[in-house]
């Protein structure tokens, strides 16, 4: 009876710790180190290696270390087993934070304001209003809704697309493929925290930059997969787009010689916006571990069909 | 005739605009732009930020002064200020909100460590920092006035723990205030995140010193919308030097354009803008002043006037 842990970060002490604290009798092996395969019961991971989870004869249950689960399905051989995912408030609460941040700074037009202060020049930019200006949400799920209400209480006009129509207060829904380049059309600074599926893979391309309004900027805080990067840059350079900030990237660690390092209208984040929250989802662990065994519905389970 | 003049002197704002509004309102109202004064007599209004000092005395029919900004202490620094003339200030929405945005991005901005990130990025440096949620992070606004209230809020409603300090106690939802000197010690000194939105007056001027710095955490971070006056530049650039202070993003200065030579440009802790936090809306408040104009004319009660005793 164990929990196999790989986690994508170097945070494993920590989680270590935390399950020491909260699930004292739980027997954490943490990978490459997994003993004896036929003891794993459960498995709690990041980006397992392809064919990796198949080796487990015992295993009930996999749950993502992480709201989504793309991660996962980069394995072809991804057993057929319940997958549960991280609802995490706290996990909201982060990213909610870097999005506000990153949309203000887009709408306070910081990144010019920096350059001007490297050149010892003062000089103020004419600056529309928040009510003036429109941000558009691609994702409209529980972390696209969040970061959607507070930048509505700071007094800016938010629209949403998402696949099917989401009911949200004050942020007009648009879907679908019908729908979308009516969203584009108004979105100046436009927010990617779409999930990552076959239907959203390269969806920031070309042809959607070339819908938003001249000037527009982008901040994307869901997947580097999401972005076809050579059109990006062709978008910033050809001033269609003022500036993209991204924390998530096709290559992670960003490769040295990736020219969103030193371009001067990117800002590039160590995919920080937000993380899972080991307090948070070692309870959740145990007890979807405690209604796997009783035979009942896990907690955050993933439609498999749909890929979140 | 007397009293059938307004005189301008601002900045800010465009004569032009002025003279089209007083047109349209107040057709027997004519603009003189300083230092066109003409007959003083005729002066009835002056909407003036910086006149020369005892200028505003030596007109005889001034029903009253409008402040192009939010912050009166221009008028003040004035000592033959006709104090018992009605003065009003700029109080709108489209402000406020502007602050308050203002106060967001750069709270964030230093809780989610966007100035080492940005540092990071230059030397094309992956590396994730180590990063508190906001309801584990402590912001103190200094001043609860109607720009401290919606910013204290504001930061609230993004789940930090946000305190306030003001001259007198204020009560606000969800925030924890202190009040007066005797409680400032303990206010700053949960402070991990200080920002400026004080009035400037005598009791407030040069608040941000050594002796105050010293009192807030170590590695705790300033963010100055205020006034320029508020701050002892000296021991601001000391304290960021020495690393108490791990940044300051600063919107106001002593002097203003900021020099070339000043070193806040160039210090690797300093954020600097160039007195935008507001992004106030001209035209309305155009509209503020006038609807304050009509309010005298008509008898009636002014609204958001100035405390002469207190300063603003």
């Amino acid at each position: 009876m164990a929990l196999l842990f790989k986690s994508g970060s170097t945070r494993t002490q920590w989680w270590l710790e935390e399950f020491k604290a909260q699930a004292p009798d739980l027997e954490v092996r943490v990978w490459p180190e997994v003993g004896n395969p036929a003891g794993i019961d459960f498995a709690l991971v990041w980006l397992p290696e392809p064919g990796e989870l198949k080796r487990y004869p015992n295993l009930k249950a996999i749950f993502s270390l992480g709201a989504g689960v793309d991660h996962l399905f980069r394995d072809p051989e991804l057993p057929k087993l319940p997958v549960t995912r991280v609802v995490d408030i706290n996990l909201t609460r982060r990213m909610t934070e870097y999005v506000v941040l990153q949309v203000l700074r887009h709408h306070r037009q910081s990144p010019a304001y920096e350059e001007q202060q490297r050149r010892s020049h003062w000089q103020e930019l004419k600056q529309p209003a928040a009510d003036q200006r429109t941000v558009g949400i691609m994702g409209l799920g529980v972390l696209g809704a969040d970061s959607g209400e507070k930048l509505v209480n700071l007094g800016f006009n938010v629209i949403g697309w998402s696949r099917t129509k989401k009911r949200v207060a004050k942020i007009k829904s648009y879907a679908g493929t019908a729908e979308r380049d009516a969203f584009l059309g108004q979105s100046e600074i436009l927010v990617c925290l779409l999930p990552l599926t076959r239907d959203t893979e390269d969806i920031l391309n070309a042809r959607t930059f070339a819908k938003l309004p001249r000037g527009a900027s982008l901040v994307n805080v869901a997947r580097g997969a999401h972005v076809v990067e050579g059109d990006l840059i062709a978008a910033l350079d050809s001033g269609q787009l003022s500036h993209a900030t991204l924390d998530v990237f096709r290559r992670e660690p960003l490769p040295p010689e990736s020219p969103f390092w030193l371009h001067p209208k990117v800002t590039v984040t160590p995919h920080c916006a937000s993380y899972t929250d080991p307090r948070t989802v070692i309870s959740q662990v145990v007890e979807n571990m405690r209604r796997a065994r009783a035979g009942e519905p896990l907690l955050h389970s993933v439609d498999m069909a749909l890929g979140y | 005739m007397p009293g059938h003049a307004l005189l301008f002197h601002s900045v800010w704002d465009d004569p032009d605009a002025w003279r089209r509004a007083l047109a349209a309102r107040f057709p027997g109202i004519e603009l003189r732009v300083w230092p066109d004064v003409g007959d003083r007599q005729d002066i009835a209004y002056a909407f003036v930020e910086n006149l020369p000092a005892g200028e505003l005395a030596k007109l005889p029919n001034l029903k009253a002064i409008l402040s192009p900004g939010a912050g009166v202490d221009h008028l003040f620094r004035d000592p033959a200020l006709p104090r018992h003339i009605p003065m009003v200030k700029v109080v709108q929405e489209r402000m406020t909100r502007g602050i308050v945005q203002y106060v967001v991005l750069h709270v964030l901005r230093h809780h989610r460590h966007m100035p080492a990130y940005q540092a990071q990025q230059r030397e094309c440096l992956w590396q994730e920092l180590k990063q508190p949620g906001a309801w584990d992070r402590r912001v103190g606004v200094m001043g609860l006035g109607t720009l401290g209230r919606a910013s204290v809020k504001a930061l609230a409603d993004l789940g930090f723990q946000v305190a306030g300090w003001s001259r007198t106690r204020k009560r606000i939802k969800g925030v924890e205030t202190f009040a007066g000197a005797g409680e400032f010690a303990a206010f700053l000194g949960r402070s991990e995140i200080l920002v400026c939105l004080l009035a400037l007056t005598p009791e407030t001027a040069g608040i941000v010193n050594a002796r105050t710095i010293a009192m807030l955490p170590a590695g705790a971070s300033f963010v100055n919308l205020a006034r320029g006056r508020h701050v002892v530049e000296a021991d601001l650039l000391a304290a960021l030097d020495s690393g108490h202070l791990s940044h300051a993003t600063l919107d106001v200065f002593n002097q203003e354009p900021l020099p070339p030579a000043s070193r806040f440009w160039s210090h690797p802790r300093v954020t600097v803008t160039p007195h935008r936090a507001g992004n106030s809306d001209r035209l309305a408040i155009i509209d503020q002043m006038l609807d304050a104009v009509e309010r005298l004319e008509s008898g009636r009660t002014l609204r958001h006037s100035v405390n002469a005793r207190h300063g603003y």
